[in-house]
């Protein structure tokens, strides 16, 4: 699969899955990993871009082990987003599927 | 393991040109990976698996920054033949300033405003400098130049020291207009409320000698933030609230001379929003009781000392500055708090000055302890 598409996908799994739940980065990184075949090191890069773009937003928590946690949080721009690319991809992989199904040739 | 690995990526990052506090962060995130990863005993292979080897991880921090024009901050600078070109035009900058206004000088007598020549070895190094990165941030940088040269036209040629000062609004307007792609609308909207708030009551106070009531033109502040509230009811309950605290507060002034007691007016909003808040801070809670209690002292102090001597509405307001600034004071990291409190205190002096020495023309000069104060500490 084409490198860019791909992180196109796991920008929105990211968005997606955060937002449920606030997340620390090695839990995203967990999650991710479990459910899609992903360079687990490009995680880290585009969770702190996300940050810089105001879709997450950051939070230290006390650990009883060790230094404080920091924990994501996504925005309201970030749910947005995340709106803004489902529709796209609903749309896209409606496309996909009509064609793919032989329905494009008509 | 954890200490090589952030000690090697520490030294890959000092390649580029990345602000310290940033290198900072990214080090304190990986260490903090590194820890959850040994605490689920993650052998160091699987490890450096996941989070990726400190040069994977900058070229990819590096390509993922590069993607989007506005957040390239990471990329190597300083050591290409363009840098060094541009290097020199900023270094001969002061000599080329000094001929110059000499030259106005000796030669037209123009010795002022000709000093104004050296603002540009600033400007060179910023246009070089920030232009060369991000054009929009080269503008904001640019911004305080642009402002004080327009004030001082103003002022030396019209005597327009005041309102002119109101130029250097264009520098956190600028900085917020620089925000806008990643913002929302009414965000936005709402972020850009308090200087159309105060450039209005500014223009109109000067003018028009209309203080009050036009002060209620800052209530836009709540009034468009309140539009970002998702239910509708909430927003037509809260607005309503608004227009007839104002209604009820002018119609005291105007009819019965109370403007003091008008402003009681105002607790109709303020309890419409505590009662109809979930999680907003208007919500009293253990955490923010201290904080509730120091505005209903201030807002006691305000008004009871505003009705019985009648004459300091307009600068006591000054004392809800301290509000926010013991909040900062009780909440942000001691070593920037007094970074944090400055634009408070810049305020409170800058208003101070003009309004009881009528400095307006030189009080601005507070706001520059801002930039001076962040300067210093982080020095």
């Amino acid at each position: 699969m084409n490198a860019q598409f791909k992180k196109g996908i796991i920008e929105i799994c990211v968005l997606k899955i955060m937002e449920k739940e606030d997340l620390c980065g090695f839990d995203v990184i967990e999650k991710l990993s479990q459910e899609v075949p992903v360079n687990e090191n490009t995680i880290y890069p585009l969770l702190r871009r996300l940050t810089l773009q105001g879709y997450f937003e950051t939070y230290k928590v006390p650990s009883p082990v060790g230094a404080p946690k920091k924990y994501y949080k996504i925005t309201e721009l970030g749910f947005e987003k995340l709106e803004e690319y489902l529709s796209e991809w609903k749309q896209f992989i409606k496309g996909v599927f009509k064609i793919l199904e032989g329905d494009g040739s008509q | 393991m954890k200490e090589k690995y952030l000690e090697e990526l520490k030294k890959l990052l000092a390649e580029y040109d990345i602000k310290q506090d940033e290198i900072d962060d990214i080090l304190a995130d990986y260490g903090e990976m590194i820890e959850d990863a040994l605490g689920k005993n993650m052998s160091d292979e699987q490890i450096i698996k996941m989070i990726g080897s400190p040069k994977q991880v900058v070229n990819d921090l590096s390509e993922e920054f590069e993607k989007d024009e506005e957040f390239i901050y990471i990329h190597r600078g300083g050591h290409g033949k363009h840098a060094n070109k541009d290097n020199k035009i900023v270094a001969l900058m002061p000599f080329i300033s000094v001929i110059i206004f000499f030259i106005l000088g000796f030669g037209f007598e123009l010795w002022h405003p000709g000093w104004l020549v050296f603002l540009s070895i600033p400007m060179v190094a910023i246009m070089v400098n920030a232009f060369e990165k991000n054009s929009l941030n080269g503008i904001l940088a640019l911004s305080p130049f642009v402002a004080v040269i327009i004030f001082l036209i103003l002022g030396f040629a019209w005597d327009f020291w005041h309102p002119g000062w109101l130029i250097f609004l264009i520098i956190p307007v600028l900085g917020i207009l620089s925000g806008y792609k990643t913002m929302k609308f009414l965000s936005f909207l709402t972020s850009i409320s308090p200087f159309i708030a105060a450039l209005t009551f500014v223009l109109v106070g000067t003018y028009t000698g209309l203080w009050n009531p036009i002060w209620l033109i800052f209530l836009i502040i709540p009034m468009i933030g309140i539009l970002t509230e998702k239910k509708l009811w909430k927003v037509l309950l809260l607005e309503f609230s608004f227009l007839v605290a104002i209604t009820v507060y002018l119609l005291a002034g105007y009819l019965e001379s109370q403007w003091g007691l008008g402003l009681f007016a105002f607790l109709i909003p303020v309890g419409v929003s505590i009662l109809t808040s979930d999680d907003s801070f208007l919500v009293i809670t253990n955490k923010n009781k201290d904080v509730w209690l120091l505005f209903l002292f201030v807002l006691a102090v305000y008004i009871g000392l505003g009705v019985l001597t009648g004459e300091t509405w307009g600068y006591l307001w000054m004392i809800f500055l301290g509000i926010p600034v013991y909040a900062i004071l009780k909440h942000a990291p001691k070593e920037n708090a007094i970074v944090a409190i400055m634009p408070f205190l810049a305020t409170v002096i800058f208003f101070s000055l003009g309004y009881f020495f009528s400095f307006w023309a030189f009080s601005w000069l507070a706001f520059l302890l801002i930039p001076m104060v962040a300067i210093i500490k982080n020095a």
